[in-house]
């Protein structure tokens, strides 16, 4: 009864993702409007046939901008987990397997960073780095390095003491090879719900960071910004942030979905 | 009924209903319990004893069991009564201590209210009396420095006190029927063999009737006088410890008694000299 | 007592490293602040006088001494952007976060202790249903689009408050707590669904404990055992996450003042951040950083007095 509803949860985060993916890869398929073309003669276009989503304030095509808006996040996200992912398991992995001063240190180091905000992380960061898409992904990175290293860390530690372990290290295993052809595959599940549980964030993190305007810079679209923009013509075009809410929603919602079934 | 009969089971059968086939895990239980009697029960884990036990306890969740027969005290049957008459009986009339008296314990409440509860829930006494009486049962348990330890915590006590602890919470309403199941199980052999004396002493003293639940039957003969015996949900065997011992009926009950050390605890008033 | 004074000299080194590593780190990155006061164009006299003035030709480690202890005493440098004294520019802001953050905070533990009671104990129900599924969709919606939903809802449609219409607290304190509502909410809805989950799941994971039980056996109603017995058990796995949910709300604070128009910290953050006026940067984040290590420790004293095991381990 539980698993099922854990399967239907997966499913449906992975049709929701799988959805996303193609709405992207249509953006860059399909004949559209540029995302950055200005027409004054648009301007507040109703969704119509012609304009699915409608128009913005500057007459530019919300459905491409919704578009490559998703792209940008899902790339950023892509970029973020990935760096916190890397230092994570590189560092989670050291200091889980070898233990001893360092690991302690180490830990202390990123239990203090791990009580922090990483919205607060990042804004420290994009501060010193300036704004920017890069700045962000760099400064979101850093911001999940903890997180990843310490859940790393501890499965590391979980495996080390292990006999399949102990076995190896007897064959003459060098400790490199046992982290990584032996200890490291028995991390996945746990890493995978880590990852999807980041993307989440990621997602989340990115679309703050350019709704404050330290993310992705104008005139490039964003979701994020988008929905800074749109807060000001609520009432006359409510389409121009729903549609890009939307996209977003179903991006958290998906990954959000897929994680939580990893859950145990 | 007769006089001093405090508790009859009739035909007591329960189902399971949690998975989509129902299972039957107790067949056709039936005990006469005698004021201040010690009946004990026995039979390997799964056998359904711990299950009857609950069952007359009223401790069995009504929702995913379905249970059939009679459970009579003071002329009420505890299977159709409501749930505010059963609890008037619970922790008042009939109480029970379990096998593990640390996760029994409320590990974040301390050792005087987890005590002083059932007065609360039962009785009108100020706060005064209520301390007294949870002071007075503290030592009947033999407790050392019971005002000490009423202050502690679950997890700062050993496994002897802490079973002392549970007995002292069950006895404090001075119930008609005590149910102990496996309350020693978790515990070393020597703390076993007080935690058996104090049981014996409460009984005497109190005229409490004991059901004594174990997979351990010279421990039950050391206690009781009569003895149930259950396998795979039906009472295999029934009658006094004696007869039981010097002529077991059923190859179950064989097995039970080849299965018991020769070390033979002397209570004083065990087998040897029935 | 011991346990909460350790926690106390914990949180006074956690805060000294923290505020060592954000201000050597904006020493090294952030360029001559010199430069940044007075423009390219300033004749070296100026900027050896201010130099001079600033002392920044003294090794880093005094220079961060001087600047933590003037920072104790209130004095938090000058804004290069504006001329002025950082701390006027702070001071009277931080209110406003706090009370963002502590509203929040309460609205979740008034949304989710509730609703995660009552769904633990009616599983499978109607109510618990409904719960699960919105809870998964308000957890996927970030606090500033929720805010700009309420604004629509609350401020466009039902028209309960005007949307921009910030009172401050010095002005109109009724006035300004009702503002602070829906923001507040914003940041509470996805905490609190977060919360009722894990709240949910605690309680049912309790209800199989031999102590539930034992509970039962004297006597207790089901209520009883629920409030007696398993909520203060059920909790504590919650505390630590109702923390962390505090600390991201002080953070998050930053990001819905922008969608209330609100001018909190983090307006003048995202200003100073974009006009690299350092001190004001560091002294916010300093701040904030002060008020999530403080929220830190609470929480594990909290903890500590609730759940009578770790006061004891430690």
């Amino acid at each position: 009864m539980k698993n099922r509803i854990k399967n239907i949860n997966f499913i449906l985060g992975a049709s929701i993702i799988c959805f996303m993916a193609l709405f992207i890869l249509a953006g860059k398929i399909l004949p559209l409007r540029d995302p950055n073309a200005i027409d004054a003669t648009l301007k507040f276009a109703k969704p119509s046939l012609a304009h699915p989503f409608g128009c913005d304030n500057f007459g530019r095509e919300i459905l491409s901008r919704v578009m490559q808006g998703s792209l940008s996040t899902f790339l950023i996200a892509l970029g973020t987990v990935f760096i916190g992912t890397i230092f994570g398991v590189i560092i989670g992995a050291a200091t889980g397997y070898f233990g001893g001063v360092i690991d302690e240190i180490l830990m202390r180091v990123n239990d203090a960073i791990f009580a922090f905000p990483s919205i607060l992380l990042a804004l420290l960061f994009i501060s010193l780095l300036g704004p920017g898409t890069y700045q962000v992904v760099i400064a979101l990175g850093i911001a999940f390095v903890p997180s990843f290293a310490r859940i790393v860390r501890g499965e590391f530690l979980k495996n080390r003491n292990m006999d399949y372990v102990k076995c190896a290290r007897l064959m003459g295993a060098s400790h490199l090879r046992i982290m990584v052809i032996h200890i490291l595959p028995n991390t996945l599940r746990v890493l995978l719900n880590a990852i999807l549980i980041g993307f989440n964030n990621a997602v989340l993190a990115e679309a703050s960071m350019s709704f404050l305007g330290i993310g992705v810079q104008p005139p490039d679209p964003s979701l994020g910004r988008m929905l800074s923009e749109a807060q000001a013509y609520l009432f006359k075009a409510p389409n121009y942030a729903l549609f890009p809410g939307l996209a977003l929603i179903l991006l958290v919602l998906g990954f959000g979905l897929m994680s939580d079934s990893f859950e145990k | 009924m007769k006089e001093d009969i405090i508790l009859e089971v009739q035909d007591l059968n329960i189902e399971f209903h949690d998975h989509i086939i129902p299972e039957t895990v107790v067949y056709d239980f039936d005990l006469e319990l005698k004021e201040g009697e010690i009946v004990g029960l026995v039979g390997e884990s799964g056998s359904g004893k711990s299950m009857s036990a609950l069952a007359i306890a009223g401790l069995l969740s009504r929702k995913d069991m379905k249970k059939r027969g009679h459970i009579y005290y003071d002329g009420k049957d505890l299977l159709t009564i409501s749930r505010n008459e059963l609890r008037s009986i619970q922790g008042n009339d009939i109480s029970m201590i379990f096998q593990e008296p640390l996760t029994s314990l409320n590990p974040v409440k301390r050792i005087y209210d987890q005590v002083e509860e059932p007065l609360r829930i039962h009785t009108d006494l100020d706060k005064e009396q209520r301390y007294e009486k949870v002071l007075k049962i503290l030592k009947e348990v033999d407790l050392r420095d019971p005002e000490h330890v009423m202050k502690q915590y679950p997890h700062e006590l050993s496994g002897g006190m802490r079973q002392r602890i549970m007995i002292a919470t069950a006895m404090i309403m001075e119930p008609k029927i005590l149910i102990a199941d496996e309350p020693t199980t978790a515990l070393d052999v020597t703390i076993q063999a007080q935690i058996v004396k104090l049981l014996k002493k409460l009984n005497e003293q109190r005229n409490t009737a004991i059901i004594f639940i174990s997979h351990d039957l010279s421990l039950v003969s050391t206690l009781c006088r009569r003895v149930l015996v259950m396998k795979d949900g039906y009472i295999v065997e029934s009658g006094p410890v004696k007869a039981i011992f010097e002529d077991p009926k059923e190859e179950y009950t064989k097995k039970l008694i080849a299965a018991i050390p020769k070390i033979d605890i002397d209570l004083g008033n065990g087998l040897q000299d029935e | 007592m011991r346990y909460a004074l350790k926690k106390f000299v914990t949180m006074v080194i956690t805060i000294i490293m923290v505020t060592l590593f954000v201000f050597l780190a904006f020493n090294l990155i952030s360029g001559d602040p010199v430069i940044s006061i007075l423009g390219t164009d300033a004749t070296p006299e100026r900027v050896e006088a201010l130099r001079r003035e600033l002392h920044l030709d003294d090794p880093v480690i005094l220079r961060y001494f001087r600047w933590f202890f003037n920072f104790m005493r209130g004095d938090m440098g000058v804004s290069y952007s504006y001329k002025i004294n950082v701390r006027s520019m702070i001071l009277e802001k931080v209110p406003v976060t706090a009370t963002m953050a502590i509203m929040a905070f309460f609205l979740m533990i008034i949304i989710a202790i509730p609703l995660g009671i009552h769904t633990s104990k009616h599983q499978g129900s109607a109510l618990d249903r409904t719960v699960i599924i919105l809870n998964q969709i308000i957890m996927s919606i970030p606090p500033f689009f929720s805010g700009i939903l309420l604004t629509f809802i609350f401020g466009r449609v039902l028209k309960l408050f005007t949307p921009g219409g910030y009172v401050s607290y010095q002005k109109d304190f009724g006035s300004f707590l009702w503002y602070m509502f829906f923001p507040s909410l914003a940041i509470a809805l996805p905490k609190a669904t977060m919360a009722i989950k894990l709240l949910r799941g605690s309680l049912i994971s309790e209800y199989n404990m031999d102590y539930v039980r034992t509970a039962y056996s004297k006597g207790n109603s089901t209520n009883g055992v629920l409030y007696g017995h398993m909520l203060k058990n059920a909790i504590l796995p919650v505390i630590t996450f109702l923390g962390m949910a505090l600390t991201d709300m002080i953070a998050g604070s930053i990001i819905v003042e922008q969608v209330f128009s609100i001018p909190g910290l983090g307006r003048i953050l995202l200003t100073s951040i974009s006009n690299r006026d350092y001190p004001v940067v560091l002294a916010i984040i300093v701040i904030i950083s002060a008020m999530v290590l403080l929220v830190n420790m609470l929480i594990d004293i909290i903890y500590s007095l609730i759940d009578p095991r770790i006061s004891f381990e430690e």
